[in-house]
């Protein structure tokens, strides 16, 4: 028996669950930087995206998410001469990633990551519920 | 003692009716679910499943007392909602709204099925006291 509700579920969990991942890899990597000549880690992004098809009994609900780098972005600079990875000019290139979004994207992914557990919980009980007419 | 309970073909009627509401029920929260699971995906705009009543004629022509008359029939439908606060993508969904309303639905799911369950122990005991 398959319940169109618990992968619905299962896939929500796992998109919020992706994006509090690429979040956290790139806060770790805000400070890491590149020698003149290399590039500095490219930050990850989550792409999520809602499907829907009509399944045997009714429109059936589904979330597919992706994690891939970020190729296109470009290296942020700073100038610093006394760091080790400063170029001839005294800048240092940084991994092109934004603290204060990656912050907010980790809030509400964890928050939307809470309420679907606890809306799975609750479609469940009911689900448990149709299982005692009669009893 | 209700109309729609007197006799066999009134408990088929009120199963039928109960059916049908848990079916609808149950879309309710997998709509609701789906749009809190997506309540931060960009450019998603929350769904709703909305009844409309459809005229049941078989009130006039009701020829036995067993028959559940006067019932409108009804059908669903899902719309996507144009109202509500929309952030920069054009995500529009009310997180409290839905998990209150889906709250609402599992209470009624609880009503509904404790409900059948009052109606089918008087059917038991209707059946089994006579030996």
């Amino acid at each position: 028996m398959e319940i169109s509700e618990t992968r619905l579920a299962q896939q929500g969990l796992r998109a919020q669950r992706l994006r509090m991942r690429a979040a956290l890899t790139n806060l770790s990597r805000v400070h890491a930087s590149a020698p003149p000549g290399q590039q500095p880690p490219a930050p990850v992004a989550v792409t999520v995206q809602a499907t829907e098809t009509i399944g045997a009994d009714g429109p059936e609900y589904g979330i597919t998410a992706d994690m891939a780098e970020r190729r296109d972005a470009a290296p942020r600079l700073e100038y610093d001469p006394s760091h080790p990875d400063a170029d001839a000019n005294g800048m240092v290139r940084y991994a092109d990633i934004d603290p204060v979004g990656e912050s907010i994207d980790l809030m509400s992914a964890s928050r939307t990551y809470e309420a679907t557990i606890r809306a799975w919980d609750v479609v469940r009980q009911s689900i448990l519920n149709t299982l005692e007419i009669g009893k | 003692m209700p109309e729609a309970i007197t006799g066999r073909s009134g408990l088929d009627a009120l199963l039928e009716q109960a059916r049908t509401h848990l079916d609808h029920q149950r879309l309710r929260q997998r709509v609701r679910l789906a749009n809190i699971a997506n309540a931060d995906t960009p450019g998603y705009r929350a769904r709703e499943v909305i009844e409309s009543q459809i005229a049941n004629d078989s009130a006039l022509t009701r020829t036995e007392r067993g028959h559940l008359g006067g019932e409108p029939l009804s059908a669903l439908t899902i719309i996507e909602r144009s109202d509500g606060q929309a952030d920069a993508s054009g995500n529009n969904v009310e997180l409290d709204e839905e998990l209150a309303g889906l709250a609402e639905v599992a209470l009624d799911i609880r009503v509904t099925t404790r409900s059948l369950t009052n109606v089918l122990a008087l059917y038991r005991a209707a059946a089994t006291e006579v030996r």
